[in-house]
């Protein structure tokens, strides 16, 4: 084979770029050992700080990884969050270089990027492909919020979640995860990464906004419900009944009662779990609200301080 | 190898008690959540960020709609499906990913379902696998033919009148036209369809799904 550098072939001046690519970006990433042939990827995000995906990780709170030097380390499980999918680990490790991170706030549908995954014998694994699909910042399933949606064309392979997803600079836009949509893999994005990794680094959990109730979303169909929603301009015409009131919590201490149907929370309708969750975020923690409830088919404002939902072991 | 992290769905205690039955006895298995419906479920894992689970196995007596079943499964959630329903109800379900087993499914063959969809494979009885081979292979020869020249949507509409028996009349008064109208349309789609009768334009609409029974 003809040396690269003088061919003047496109072909192979883009494949050696591209090899440089992940070559660079192979330096910041590790395989995550979540069983006993089975690794995920994470990225050194920060000096001892590798972030990962939450829904591979074993219980175990000693976790152990490859390094990009081919050098095995123990993490410690600083925190994880289900609901973005984001865990991060903790490693002593002085070896940092900063990493060259991207802005996805620029991604457009089309564009090509890049995964870099580690296995579990040190070697880089590599994949490409299209972002199928880019929209605004929306809520998974288990009510986390992602700052933009990044989808890309195609599933992710065993071992790539977790991995680095880059454009084609190299920068870094986010992580890459199988969990988060079926059939397609999905890109936490850097924005979503910072936040949530900032608050597990503090606190090791996210918080959860909480009120103290359990709720049932009731149709708003009677006359004077009926006449609330559209004043209060409710798409879907939908509250949520408040079934329980947990003792000394929040919706106790702010006067409401069971049978009271919650309709607007800081303004914002509250019609069934996803919309209250958006509410209820873990930045609204402290924080008091408005609330407007329909009691015995009348209007009643009030004020509720949204409290932080007590940990439970499970 | 790590264990997955089961999530049991069912709102009868004697089912769920049932299944964690079996999750217990297999090392591979652990359980981590126990709801009475996928919205429970959900909002578990909503109000617990830290719990993980990997495969859910859901029982028929938690009526959930197969809206709430194809969102989890759109999220990313395993599930095999106790189910009895007809397998064209559930085609769409294991087209999304869910293992569908009958309630009457036995402890093994629940526990190689958990182990097959955890590690992303489709599983289901080969019975049901047959079946719904069966329903697709003979949708795909009632594919309809290629019209030399389509129906019209007006056409359309006066086939489906057809297929509810009116008589030009009453389709020129339902559709706002004459009746002269109405009868030139009728005799276009014979001639489109090839057919030599009313009955027989209605029989060939329905064969290649230009309207539906029940329309």
């Amino acid at each position: 084979m003809e040396a690269a550098q003088d061919s003047g072939n496109p072909l192979q001046a883009w494949s050696e770029q591209i090899a440089s690519l992940v070559e660079i970006l192979g330096r910041h990433v590790v395989a995550v050992h979540v069983g006993r042939h089975e690794t995920v990827s994470g990225v050194l995000w920060r000096p001892g700080i590798v972030v990962t995906v939450a829904h591979a990780l074993p219980r175990a709170s000693d976790i152990s990884l490859t390094l990009p030097d081919g050098t095995t380390a123990k993490a410690q499980l600083a925190g994880a969050d289900g609901s973005t999918d984001l865990a991060v680990l903790r490693i002593d490790d002085g070896k940092f270089e900063p990493i060259s991170l991207g802005d996805e706030a620029g991604v457009r549908t089309g564009n090509w990027v890049l995964a870099v995954a580690r296995g579990g014998h040190g070697d880089v694994a590599v994949d490409h492909g299209l972002i199928g699909r880019a929209g605004p910042a929306w809520q998974t399933w288990r009510g986390g919020r992602i700052d933009r949606l990044i989808r890309l064309d195609g599933g992710l392979g065993a071992g790539f979640s977790g991995a680095p997803i880059a454009d084609a600079r190299g920068r870094v836009i986010g992580i890459g995860t199988s969990a988060l949509a079926r059939g397609y893999g999905v890109v936490i994005p850097t924005a979503t990464i910072n936040r949530v990794s900032d608050v597990l680094l503090a606190k090791g959990r996210v918080p959860r906004g909480y009120l103290g109730i359990g709720t049932q979303p009731v149709a708003l169909a009677s006359p004077p419900l009926a006449a609330l929603a559209q004043k209060l301009q409710l798409d879907p015409a939908q509250g949520l009944l408040i079934s329980s009131i947990a003792e000394g919590g929040p919706a106790e201490k702010a006067g409401w009662l069971i049978g009271d149907i919650l309709l607007q929370l800081d303004e914002q309708k509250v019609s069934d779990l996803d919309s209250l969750q958006t509410v209820l975020g873990s930045d609204r923690v402290g924080k008091e609200l408005r609330a407007s409830v329909a009691r015995g088919g009348v209007l009643v404002e009030s004020a509720v301080t949204v409290g932080e939902r007590p940990r439970r072991h499970c | 190898m790590r264990p997955l992290r089961i999530a049991i769905i069912a709102s009868a205690p004697l089912v769920q008690a049932g299944l964690s039955r079996i999750v217990d006895a297999s090392e591979r298995f652990e359980l981590a959540a126990v709801a009475v419906s996928i919205h429970a479920l959900r909002v578990s894992l909503v109000r617990q960020p830290a719990l993980q689970i990997d495969v859910a196995i859901l029982d028929s007596s938690a009526a959930d709609d197969p809206v709430a079943i194809t969102a989890a499964l759109d999220a990313g959630i395993k599930l095999v499906l106790l189910s009895d329903a007809e397998p064209a109800q559930l085609a769409p379900l294991v087209a999304a990913g869910a293992a569908c087993l009958p309630t009457a499914a036995g402890d093994r063959e629940i526990a190689a379902a958990v182990n097959a969809v955890g590690a992303g494979l489709v599983a289901m009885r080969s019975e049901l696998f047959n079946e719904m081979l069966h329903k697709t292979g003979s949708a795909s020869e009632r594919r309809p033919v290629e019209l030399v020249e389509p129906l019209t949507p007006r056409e359309l509409q006066v086939l489906r009148l057809l297929a509810g028996g009116f008589a030009n009349k009453h389709i020129a008064h339902d559709l706002g036209i004459s009746e002269h109208t109405a009868k030139f349309h009728v005799g276009r789609i014979l001639g489109k369809l090839d057919a030599a009768t009313r009955a027989e334009a209605v029989a060939i609409g329905l064969r290649d799904g230009l309207i539906q029974v029940g329309e």
